[in-house]
């Protein structure tokens, strides 16, 4: 018997529905690794003061807790194997930052790379916010600033902070652009090799 | 409001598109780009004439009477047949998507031209409602064209004020438009893969011809750079001319973009031109049957004279409105300030080996080595990106049903080689006669100079294996899918920046944050007239340039000290130190107080900005300030009151501190 075969909006509508059952499986399954971090101990929520970090061309600066950067290349550096999805560091700046980074190592790797750096984001008044999206590290970079001569009084740095759950399931800008694109154009994709090469069983 | 003008001027970009699509029987996605190029040298026009508030105005109402007229003339049936266009609803789409990301983000100019050139052109034209060609104040930047601003300005009428993502994403409009008319196709609601693929294919180009080292934030899509969008509209004016039913009606079509493109940079004459002679070849070795082999030549030169006439007239219009606009402009090349003629031959000449300079051979070893060595796409050098595209020509002449449509692919990738070869020529030129020795000799911002046109090319070319692929055998659309996977697999292999335009990277902001904040704070007491000299202890030149772009006032430059001459010269942005030669900062200017007031008057400076104090500048101005100036105090904008003793009076204080929020 031969098989109907599909329309391009039934095509169209299938790639959506998977695209979203896809993000939802995405999410419960990096809500199960989390979890099984959480539960077997490896994935701590830290809050770390700024003694509790190696400090690298930050000189003190004037008032208690005050450092300036020495150079354009300041970092705080923790040494710890954790699995990370999220660190913020709370921090007042006496000038602004440029930019504000962290990088991170993974266990048995011996440099931090470019290649693992995520930029931050503003969350709050002296809040800033490094999203991994869930890594097992042996050590964590924040440079936190990029300029050079700025003072700054870290608060503390922590590594995952408590978070609602619901919002693992909200997407970035990132998710948006895959969702909403990438299955007109899966189904596109499969359209035109389903024309080409008809398996259509009879 | 912004967002709520720009999705109302893309909803009637797309509605006159739709509707003029129905009346004329056409894929709707192939009229989004020559509308908005449209619009956009419509503004420039009223912008040379001095109406351009009018012309923001006017011109969303043409495209509304437009869209109502051609709607009511092509009736409810054509409308809905024209609505089956793949092309132009992923257009709507991917801009709205755009325009609200942005909206969310509100990403800002980050790169040195946006503030020097583009960016400020396009705050200029929003701020006072006119082109800033002849505007005596600081925010100038007569030296870009128009072309990016007019864009900006057109899906800005119906905001108060001017935004920055806004621009972004009016930019990124542009961009989706020529995306759009590449993947315009006849009949499209059958063959709506070929349409999808080649949108996303060519939305996926910025991607590809983005080079970053490892780490980098990523511009693509978040950019006022005039580069991709110049590629862009060069590849978006061949795809229209491609992609329309006649090729009389794609000659047509791709006038406006040809327009906006010559008034995008300087170099996108030379691009304009190009494009014309591709059509033109098009036009004498792809003639339908019928046409006799006697009337291909002048019609290809009829083609090529219509098709350059728009780039000429825009490039010559703007040249000479410059010229009665701003009578201190000048139309120079380089250093030397020899004219575009004697440049042009001058390395022509080079070129053929009469009296080639040493340094010209060099840069010749140099391009030749570049070509092959230096990445200008994700996957490879220069020769790689010509390789790739030749085999997409072939692939888009076996794809192709029999006839001139098989010869087409091939005659534009002839075309657009030999266009290629001329242009690259033609940089090295440039690089000999308009660039500083130690720059040439890096080939400084090659893969910005030519990416764009290898950008333009993959998108004619994807645009041209769409068209084979729709209307070619079974299997074809199969080639397709594989290039247009290819394309994606590259981006998402390398393509993948540390933050891209998708990203939300604010603590990037900061320094231009924290200076916005102090100046509004002094632009409450300022007025454009305002003359103000700004002194920021330990700048790079970074805040300067940025209180440059921000106040509503005209920043005066500072002096520099030449020290073989024993003279003041002219600079721009100071720190003021009490010796020559002082480490205090890298760059330095000396000066103490006299000095100071002698360049205020000189000057006819109203005010003193001063954003960060040191030791220095407390005791060598301290006296001359009502009120004593610190170390370390709040930025604060004082009047300076000429021939006084205590003549800086505070008028404005900035909160010192980050901006945090």
């Amino acid at each position: 018997m031969k098989r109907a075969a599909l329309r391009p909006a039934q095509r169209v509508a299938l790639c959506y529905m998977a695209a979203a059952a896809l993000w939802v499986l995405w999410c419960l399954v990096g809500s199960g690794i989390m979890l099984d971090h959480k539960l077997s101990g490896r994935m701590p929520t830290l809050t770390l003061a700024f003694e509790d970090l190696a400090a690298q061309s930050l000189v003190p600066y004037g008032e208690e807790g005050w450092y300036v950067s020495s150079d354009a290349d300041p970092h705080l550096t923790w040494q710890g194997e954790a699995y990370v999805e999220t660190v913020q560091l709370h921090a007042q700046y006496r000038l602004p930052p440029g930019g504000v980074a962290l990088y991170w190592r993974r266990p048995g790797q011996r440099d931090f790379t470019e290649k693992q750096k995520v930029y931050a984001r503003l969350t709050a008044p002296d809040e800033y916010t490094f999203t991994l999206g869930g890594e097992a590290v042996a050590a964590l970079r924040i440079d936190p600033d990029s300029l050079g001569g700025v003072p700054v009084r870290v608060q503390d740095v922590t590594v995952n902070p408590p978070r609602a759950w619901y919002l693992r399931f909200v997407p970035g800008g990132g998710a948006w652009v895959l969702l909403l694109f990438v299955p007109v154009f899966a189904a596109a994709v499969w359209q035109a090799l389903a024309a080409a090469l008809p398996l259509r069983r009879r | 409001m912004a967002l709520f003008s720009g999705l109302l001027v893309l909803g009637l970009v797309c509605a006159l598109s739709l509707c003029a699509a129905a009346a004329l029987g056409w894929d709707a996605a192939l009229l989004p780009l020559p509308t908005l190029a449209a619009g956009a040298v419509l503004l420039s026009l009223c912008g040379c004439f001095g109406v351009l508030g009018a012309g923001a105005w006017a011109v969303p109402a043409l495209l509304l009477l437009g869209a109502v007229y051609s709607g009511v003339r092509a009736g409810a049936a054509a409308l809905q047949k024209a609505a089956c266009s793949p092309g132009l609803w992923l257009f709507a789409g991917a801009s709205a998507f755009f325009w609200v990301l942005f909206a969310v983000q509100r990403p800002m100019f980050t790169q040195w031209d946006e503030f020097t050139a583009w960016g400020a052109a396009a705050k200029l034209v929003k701020t006072m409602d006119a082109l800033y060609v002849a505007q005596p104040y600081s925010l100038t930047a007569s030296h870009s064209l128009p072309g990016s601003s007019m864009v900006c300005y057109l899906f800005a009428a119906f905001s108060p004020a001017f935004s920055e993502w806004a621009c972004f994403a009016a930019v990124d409009t542009l961009l989706l438009a020529c995306a759009a008319a590449a993947a315009a196709i006849a009949a499209p609601k059958a063959r709506w893969p070929q349409s999808v693929l080649v949108f996303g294919a060519a939305a996926l180009l910025p991607l590809l011809f983005q080079v970053l080292p490892a780490g980098a934030v990523g511009t693509a899509y978040r950019t006022l750079m005039a580069d991709m969008p110049m590629g862009f509209l060069f590849g978006g004016a061949l795809c229209a001319y491609f992609a329309a039913p006649a090729r009389r009606s794609g000659a047509v079509l791709a006038l406006a973009p040809l327009a906006l493109l010559a008034l995008y940079k300087d170099i996108a004459f030379a691009y304009s031109l190009i494009a014309a002679f591709v059509i033109a070849l098009d036009w004498l070795c792809c003639p339908p049957q019928k046409t006799k082999p006697s009337r291909a030549l002048p019609g290809a030169l009829g083609v090529f004279a219509l098709t350059a006439l728009p780039g000429l007239l825009a490039f010559l219009g703007w040249n000479a409105y410059v010229a009665a606009a701003d009578t201190a402009a000048a139309a120079g090349v380089g250093s030397a300030g020899l004219g575009y003629g004697a440049v042009l031959l001058g390395g022509v000449r080079q070129l053929l080996g009469i009296g080639r300079e040493e340094g010209f051979a060099r840069l010749m070893a140099l391009m030749a080595r570049a070509f092959f060595g230096r990445r200008v796409f994700l996957a490879g050098g220069g020769a790689a990106a010509v390789a790739l595209l030749a085999v997409m020509a072939a692939l888009g002449r076996a794809c192709a049903p029999k006839g001139a449509a098989r010869r087409r692919p091939l005659a534009a990738c002839a075309g657009l080689a030999v266009g290629f070869a001329a242009l690259y020529a033609f940089h090295l030129i440039l690089y000999h006669y308009n660039f500083a020795a130690s720059e040439a000799l890096v080939l400084k911002d090659y893969e910005r100079y030519l990416g764009p046109y290898y950008a333009g090319w993959a998108l004619t070319a994807f645009c041209l294996l769409g068209q084979g692929a729709a209307a070619g055998a079974k299997r074809a659309p199969a080639a397709l899918a594989a290039a247009a996977l290819a394309v994606a697999a590259c981006v998402a292999w390398r393509g993948i920046p540390a933050a891209g335009f998708w990203s939300d990277v604010s603590s990037l902001y900061t320094v231009r944050t924290d200076v916005q904040r102090r100046a509004a704070a002094m632009n409450a007491v300022l007025d454009w007239p305002d003359r103000v000299l700004v002194l920021s202890q330990g700048d790079d030149a970074t805040r300067w340039y940025y209180y440059k772009y921000e106040l509503t006032a005209t920043v005066v430059n500072g002096w520099a000290w030449d020290e073989a001459a024993g003279t003041c010269i002219d600079g721009d942005f100071m720190n003021l130190v009490p010796e020559a030669g002082s480490d205090m900062y890298t760059y330095t200017t000396r000066g103490d107080l006299a000095q100071l007031r002698a360049h205020m008057d000189a000057n006819a400076c109203a005010y003193l900005l001063i954003d960060r104090s040191d030791g220095y500048l407390a005791g060598e101005l301290g006296p001359a300030v009502a009120g004593g100036l610190g170390e370390a105090g709040p930025a604060a904008l004082y009047r300076y009151l000429p021939g006084q003793d205590v003549c800086f009076v505070p008028v404005a204080v900035a909160e010192s501190g980050v901006a945090t929020g």
